[in-house]
């Protein structure tokens, strides 16, 4: 009985106690404890998400690497992997960073709520104390509201400043790829491989960084808006008008090394075609001595570029002053370019040359090995008229042996001319849009002739295609009539000289031809100096 | 290869701090404004 009464008056005492505490510590504290508890629970998530950013309190990412980063970007149409470079930060890394300092947050919170059930189940009694254990729950509870409103408003936050870097990042790369792009538009700017039996053409080459990576699209994009870093660490710009001014340019196809100025200048592509012994060579170097000399002549100059260039241009003029004769072209390969600078015209240019063997356009099958022949802005078709059979009968007596001296072409100019046009139309190019300069060479051996009677030194287009006519050329002349979108004809001769004693280039001179689909193709270089 | 990460993302990082705390100081101002916490005690008394 006695234990019986203690026990009724413990329960009692017992239950005052929590009424008490209810009334007068839990009553009054738990807004305070809501409201502190919760400001915690905001300020952790921001503690936490600074800590990840900055990098403090050991809560670093996890270091990255560029590849593990562009892994993260998504698919794109392309021939190639993504560059070598680190992706921007809104595209490679951010996620990276909020998703680590997110799953930190709520690691903590987990942390609090496993510690707090643990030591409940290590200490049972203390649940004799519930009313006042009551005050931690609610404070745990408040904390982990606080943390949950805390990662909405942080998160939602970061979320609406990152996309309004986005539609930033959008809007610049925008501008900066239609300047750059409508700049070398204009400008009808190209990358030309000029690599024998490459000669791949676009607008947008690759560009290799000093520590030997090749970028193959460095315009502004995830990798970068301003610019890009490679993986080495150097700063790479995000256009081509300024990649140009300071990377090596390399072709997309062969991933071999472009020409200076490759796709920021205008660049045109003049091949030379016609049958072996034509005389393709002689006028090709010919043009460019006397088209060096033109451009002098009205303030403008002619550099080779690149050192084969060089070297090619070097042996042009030695060539040209001494008469000599021009070695055959190798024809066990495809040629190289030979590309020339041009400046002083309203605009720079780069003139690519492609001068092939006449074996390449003996036939179909080696017509195809010359890539350069597809995406040309003219093409030159050079015509030797000692090859014309109405030509040499005229030449009686001891003519004939002007024939021996001209070394004649081996290939009737009409047997000669479709093997080439026809591969191209098949190909798909589009001639009816292109221009053909045919060059009549020889005219230092024919003029004087009886088979160049109604020819002259100065004779103008319609006049050599009459000419051609008469030779009994019909075919040819109306098939490139139908075949090009306009044709043009010229006489020239590659030996004589090729400016008066004025330094006035002079009708028959070789620059003519190159002059002419230098002009259509948007460089126009004036036919004198103008008078200052 | 390897190569420290960027000198942007840090900048980037700092800027997004920098909105961060900005954000927590309105945050802090706005409760600090007269009356506001006394509304909050109100309403959870209730």
């Amino acid at each position: 009985m006695p234990v019986f009464i203690a026990a009724v008056i413990a329960l009692g005492l017992y239950g005052m106690v929590c009424y008490y505490a209810f009334v007068y510590v839990i009553g009054p504290a738990y807004p305070f404890v809501i409201l502190g508890a919760g400001a915690v629970g905001v300020l952790l998530v921001a503690v936490v998400l600074t800590g990840v950013l900055l990098g403090f309190g050991g809560q670093e990412v996890p270091e990255a690497t560029a590849p593990d980063l562009r892994k993260r970007l998504p698919g794109r149409k392309s021939n190639f992997e993504r560059d070598s470079a680190w992706p921007g930060y809104l595209f490679g890394q951010s996620r990276i960073d909020l998703g680590a300092a997110l799953r930190r947050t709520v690691r903590a919170v987990a942390w609090m709520w496993v510690l707090t059930t643990e030591s409940l189940v290590a200490a049972p009694v203390v649940l004799v104390f519930w009313p006042l254990l009551l005050l931690p729950l609610v404070g745990a509870l408040a904390l982990t509201a606080g943390v949950t409103v805390g990662v909405v408003a942080v998160y939602g936050l970061l979320g609406v400043v990152l996309a309004v870097a986005w539609l930033g990042w959008l809007a610049a790369v925008g501008v900066l790829r239609g300047l750059d792009l409508g700049v070398r538009l204009f400008r009808r700017a190209k990358a030309t491989c000029h690599h024998s039996g490459c000669n791949f053409r676009n607008r947008l080459p690759a560009y290799r960084c000093a520590c030997g990576q090749t970028h193959h699209d460095i315009r502004a994009g995830r990798l970068g808006a301003f610019a890009r870093r490679c993986e080495c660490g150097a700063l790479l710009p995000t256009t081509v008008l300024q990649a140009a001014a300071g990377l090596l340019a390399v072709c997309q196809k062969c991933d071999r090394e472009l020409r200076a100025g490759a796709a920021v200048l205008t660049d045109v592509v003049i091949p030379v075609f016609g049958p072996a012994s034509a005389g393709k060579t002689r006028l090709v170097r010919a043009g460019m001595v006397a088209l060096e000399a033109h451009l002098s002549a009205t303030g403008g100059s002619l550099h080779p570029v690149g050192s084969d260039s060089e070297e090619t241009f070097r042996d042009a003029i030695a060539v040209v002053e001494s008469g000599m004769q021009t070695t055959k072209t190798d024809a066990a390969r495809p040629p190289a370019g030979v590309t020339v600078a041009l400046t002083g015209a309203r605009r720079k240019a780069l003139l690519h040359l492609f001068d092939a063997a006449g074996e390449f356009f003996s036939s179909r099958e080696q017509s195809s090995e010359l890539p350069f022949l597809d995406d040309a802005q003219g093409l030159t078709f050079v015509l030797d008229p000692f090859s014309i059979p109405a030509v040499v009968d005229d030449l009686t007596g001891t003519l004939p042996s002007w024939v021996e001296a001209a070394q004649p072409a081996e290939m009737h100019p009409e047997q000669s001319y479709p093997i080439t046009t026809q591969l191209l139309r098949d190909q798909g190019v589009d001639l009816a849009s292109k221009p053909l300069a045919v060059a009549v060479v020889k005219a230092d051996l024919l003029l004087g002739l009886p088979p160049a009677a109604g020819l002259r030194a100065g004779a103008q287009s319609a006049e050599v295609e009459s000419w051609l006519r008469n030779k009994g050329l019909d075919n040819l002349v109306e098939g490139a009539g139908r075949d090009f979108g306009v044709v043009r004809y010229f006489l020239v001769s590659s030996l004589t000289a090729a400016t008066d004693a004025k330094g006035a280039t002079l009708p028959t001179s070789p620059a003519q031809p190159l002059l002419w689909l230098l002009g259509r193709a948007g460089v126009s270089i004036p036919a004198q100096r103008a008078a200052s | 290869m390897s190569a420290p990460l960027p000198p942007h993302y840090r900048s980037f990082r700092i800027a997004l701090v920098i909105v961060l705390v900005g954000a927590l100081a309105g945050a802090a101002w706005w409760f600090a404004q007269p009356g506001v916490v006394h509304e909050l005690l109100r309403l959870l008394h209730a």
